[in-house]
């Protein structure tokens, strides 16, 4: 119970504070509005923001999904082979550092559709983890293991399948956790670059229009939305590693 | 590995030799044939190539110089290695089934035949437990279950119980030999107590340090079965101490 109770008594308490002190120093709202303020713009602006926030999370979803059936696709084939490792590794070092915003312009000129655009730059974003940690996973199955599966004469898919796979699922569900985050950080990055507005734009772009508009109760409320989303997302995928590890791994034997 | 028709031998290594890339010379030329159900104990001091000889037979590394033969009647090799090296993310049940997996050998008669050799390591109530659940000695039970499971002509095991404690590991000697003598599979085991080795084999191979050679091949004429009691016999000790002697004497040359 005191682990809910005291992180919520340390956040109300601060909000008392911020709260306190805009009335006090008599802070315009356009500078920075009180926590009410942002409250009744959650209350009053949800149902359009709410609408904003399902396409973001549409595309962050989708972005997640696709990463994580290609990174996991990836580091399979890449694991086959140590040359093909060799020659493709480093392009995939190379979606990790470079930064999307510096390629989402181009990714705009050349596709159309702005849902495949925010989908393409946030799957660069999100890809990578899955794939580096899946790759370490299947290389660290148990050296015995592989010489009990060559001893038994195992063909390549019983070895993937019975050892590899199940061998890797705890290195790339921890991987699966830290796309999580970058899928909804790219997807929220690819939004402000590609500049929509709007009731059928993404919470990223509303928050920016927002600011713009230097209506900062509402942005901040698009800036709530988003951190409580980025959070969600981040309990409901540590929640999918513990319930598919808990019989036998031991990062599942403390509390979930 | 080619098969040997013309010797009634389970087993016959010729001139088998292996030297490392590095240039590390791990076994000298050896020579040896076993016969059909013999139990058979390598024994030497660490680094004096057992395990590498046991890797030549199971055909899990090439030897450099020489062939190792195995006969008409051996087709099944089972392996125990010095770790249980069990999938962790399976239950006992399903570790011990995995050779008849691999191997495309799931019948429908497999439900009663897991359930006997479960029977006869004792972990019939621990089928459906994870590794992680069991102890030591009961995860080197199942270990040994899983290499029983394709009853096996020849049986390889490398130091199994080199990690136990004293206890159980006399308790599993013990256990191992009834199930030989039922079974009648011809074995190799590694170990480098020679009290364990003694009490178990047949025979015993007495290794010398780098580059391993054969130094002794000593029978041993205790009859079966034999009962714990042996290990307090004048006999028993006394083939110990000799055993003990014939290895002291290749060892000096190593002291310094």
């Amino acid at each position: 119970m005191s682990r809910i109770l005291w992180p919520l008594a340390f956040g109300l308490a601060l909000l008392g504070v911020w709260e306190t002190l805009i009335i006090m120093y008599e802070v315009p709202p356009y500078i920075l509005p009180g926590p009410s303020d942002v409250a009744a713009s959650l209350w009053n602006d949800g149902p359009s923001l709410l609408k904003s926030l399902a396409v973001t999370l549409q595309v962050t979803l989708a972005a997640l999904v696709l990463a994580c059936i290609s990174g996991a696709g990836i580091a399979i084939l890449l694991e086959q082979s140590k040359t093909l490792e060799r020659i493709l590794f480093p392009y995939a070092v190379f979606l990790q550092v470079t930064p999307i915003v510096t390629i989402a312009p181009f990714v705009i000129i050349w596709v159309d559709s702005v849902f495949v655009v925010l989908l393409i730059l946030a799957w660069m974003a999100a890809v990578f983890p899955v794939i580096s940690n899946t790759l370490l996973g299947l290389k660290s199955a148990d050296r015995n293991l592989r010489d009990l599966f060559i001893l038994y004469e195992a063909n390549r898919t019983q070895t993937l399948r019975h050892l590899l796979i199940p061998a890797a699922l705890p290195y790339f569900l921890g991987g699966l956790r830290i796309s999580g985050g970058l899928a909804l950080i790219g997807t929220v990055v690819a939004e402000m670059v590609a500049g929509t507005s709007g009731e059928s734009s993404g919470l990223a772009s509303r928050l920016l229009e927002s600011s713009y508009r230097l209506e900062l109760s509402r942005a901040l409320a698009c800036f709530v939305l988003l951190s409580i989303t980025g959070f969600c997302i981040y309990a409901a995928l540590n929640w999918l590693s513990h319930r598919l590890l808990r019989n036998w791994h031991e990062s599942a034997f403390g509390n979930p | 590995m080619p098969s040997d028709n013309s010797t009634s031998h389970s087993l016959t290594l010729a001139n088998v030799s292996k030297t490392y890339p590095s240039g590390l010379d791990a076994l000298a030329p050896i020579n040896f044939s076993l016969y059909p159900g013999e139990f058979v104990s390598l024994v030497g001091p660490s680094g004096c190539g057992k395990s590498t000889m046991l890797r030549l037979v199971a055909g899990l590394t090439e030897p450099t110089r020489g062939k190792a033969y195995l006969g008409s009647g051996t087709t099944k090799i089972g392996f125990v290695f010095q770790d249980p090296t069990l999938m962790p993310w399976a239950t006992v049940s399903e570790n011990i089934q995995l050779p008849l997996k691999l191997s495309n050998m799931l019948e429908p008669g497999l439900r009663e035949h897991v359930a006997t050799v479960l029977d006869w390591v004792g972990l019939t109530d621990f089928r459906d437990v994870y590794p992680r659940e069991l102890s030591g000695g009961m995860k080197m039970r199942a270990s040994i279950a899983r290499a029983l499971i394709i009853q096996p002509d020849l049986l390889l095991l490398d130091e199994p119980f080199a990690a136990l404690d004293e206890f159980t590991r006399a308790q599993l000697n013990e256990d191992l030999l009834h199930l030989w003598q039922q079974e009648k599979w011809t074995s190799i085991f590694v170990t480098h107590s020679i009290r364990e080795a003694v009490f178990l084999s047949n025979r015993i191979l007495v290794m010398s340090p780098r580059p391993g050679r054969i130094i002794a091949d000593v029978p041993v004429r205790f009859d079966h079965p034999r009962d714990p009691g042996l290990r307090n016999s004048h006999a028993y000790n006394d083939l110990c101490a000799d055993i003990a002697s014939r290895l002291a004497v290749h060892m000096n040359g190593e002291e310094r």
